[in-house]
């Protein structure tokens, strides 16, 4: 599945497709992606399926990029506006909703085995998916990637594969807004770090990032 | 009887034995509505575990030693499970495990009163009533209505809609997209939604209710109790007695504000409205 042509970036409004993503898994994979286009592969592939799932897999223990969140880059950027926020989530909705439009039946070996692989994918890649600019990352600390909890458990069944995507599609529209919340705390917060009232909004968007992490790793517990 | 009378019973014959085949064909198969009751002794405050990944659970409480389960199970669905008076574990899981359907059914389940309840639901309705002690309720998407409940009540969901009603104790939700109403409880609230609004009416409750897009919407405070409100950009509006208004401090750093930001009487419960974008609103509490 994929979604050509345009996926927005929250932060510039520019658009990449999965061509574009592609070409630049090496670039990313080796740590010379810019930050902003970095952003935007991270931002296409927790949305494409295909394309998470060629993200995801080298990933795994070669996490620089991953493991020094965007924070610099977000903390100057403009705050979207509310347009650009509203376009965000109708575009990330409309793509969402696109699989529970009716009763999903895989009567194949090999379509709900895609499904498992993707499912486990896109499961992996949300709950993995570090929060942007992480509040410790305000305070110039030492960059790490939150304590989110990544699944363990098994996909070992077509029908619970289903229900994997349906909670990752689900949540995936609430990251979004808690993203776009939390860009704009940031760039607030870049300037006044010391605002107790900021940070507490802040942390209440953390908390929630949290809460939606362990749902949808719950799922198939 | 004559030749005509011959024929046209014949021919009724004829038709019955044709359209039979057809219409029992036609009817539902053992295979798509398979009819289930099941029974399990069970002590008073038995910890329960029930699985139903879809359809629609009704859990209701009685005054017995035991736990029964009736009603109907899909195609894809069959029941497991199984444990001792104290523990048990009951779930409907697929046939197939090549059938990406999830499996649905139709349950209604007897607990005692008594009992804790661990629910967990994919995609269904999940109505839970009577029961006096924990309930621990877990759905992605569907509904989830609660009434009548005492003691510790959790519910989490991804983007079901929540209504609780007459709950008594600790009430905690944490939702996403799915509307929150709560009524008529006499609780301390944890409350916690993405999008989805919560609207809290008719209750005596204090703690902590926070939305990140949501609308909040709360018509009063427990006496002597503290409420505390936050949003990044939902509107949160306050609909409060105009002569007796309890202690209310309001903010927003980016919405609207009535002035004055401070005002009431403390001893009828305090309300802590903050905001970073959305608009705090106060309004008269129109009697019921």
């Amino acid at each position: 599945m994929t979604h050509d042509p345009v996926d927005p970036s929250p932060l510039s409004g520019q658009s990449i497709t999965c061509v574009a993503a592609r070409a630049s898994l090496p670039a990313y994979r080796a740590g010379r992606l810019a930050a902003d286009a970095s952003w935007q592969l991270e931002w296409h592939a927790a949305h494409c399926p295909t394309c998470g799932a060629l993200l995801d897999r080298p990933l795994v223990g070669l996490s620089p990029v991953m493991a020094t969140p965007l924070i610099d880059q977000l903390a100057t950027a403009d705050r979207p506006s509310d347009t650009e926020r509203a376009a965000m989530r109708r575009q990330v909705q409309s793509r969402c909703e696109a699989p529970d439009t009716g009763p999903r039946r895989t009567t194949h070996g090999w379509r709900w085995g895609l499904g498992l692989s993707a499912a486990a994918a896109m499961l992996a890649l949300v709950a993995r998916r570090p929060a942007i600019g992480a509040s410790d990352q305000i305070d110039g600390g030492v960059a790490a990637v939150p304590a989110l909890i990544v699944p363990t458990a098994t996909v070992g069944s077509a029908s619970m594969a289903n229900a994997v995507q349906l909670a990752t599609a689900r949540a995936a529209i609430e990251f979004a807004e808690i993203d776009a919340a939390a860009i704009e705390l940031n760039a607030l917060l870049a300037g006044r770090p010391d605002d107790a009232e900021l940070r507490a909004f802040r942390a209440a968007l953390d908390a929630r990032r949290h809460d939606l992490s362990r749902q949808v790793a719950s799922v198939t517990q | 009887m004559t030749i005509d009378h011959l024929s046209a019973s014949h021919l009724r014959r004829a038709v019955a034995l044709v359209t039979m085949p057809i219409l029992l064909a036609a009817g539902p198969s053992p295979a798509s509505a398979q009819h289930v009751t099941r029974g399990h002794r069970a002590a008073a405050d038995a910890a329960i575990r029930l699985y139903m990944p879809a359809g629609v659970l009704r859990v209701e409480v009685w005054d017995r030693d035991s736990i029964a389960l009736r009603g109907t199970l899909g195609a894809n669905a069959s029941l497991f499970g199984g444990g001792t008076r104290e523990a048990l574990k009951l779930g409907v899981e697929a046939r197939s495990a090549t059938d990406g359907t999830l499996p649905t059914a139709d349950l209604v389940v007897s607990l005692p009163r008594r009992a804790r309840l661990w629910v967990k639901m994919i995609d269904g309705t999940l109505e839970v009533s009577g029961l006096r002690n924990e309930l621990e309720a877990y759905t992605v998407r569907g509904r989830v209505t609660v009434y009548d409940l005492a003691g510790v009540v959790s519910i989490e969901s991804i983007d079901a809609p929540i209504d609780a009603r007459l709950v008594r104790g600790d009430l905690r939700v944490r939702g996403g997209r799915g509307a929150v109403v709560l009524e008529q409880l006499s609780a301390t609230l944890s409350i916690s939604t993405v999008s989805g609004a919560v609207t809290l009416r008719r209750s005596s409750a204090d703690g902590r209710i926070e939305t990140i897009g949501g609308a909040i919407t709360v018509d009063g405070v427990r006496k002597d109790g503290r409420l505390e409100l936050q949003s990044h950009s939902g509107t949160v509006r306050l609909a409060v007695d105009a002569r007796r208004p309890p202690r209310l401090q309001l903010s927003s750093r980016r919405g609207q504000v009535p002035s004055p930001a401070a005002r009431g009487d403390a001893r009828l419960g305090e309300i802590v409205a903050r905001s970073f974008r959305g608009d705090v609103l106060l309004v008269p509490l129109h009697a019921p």
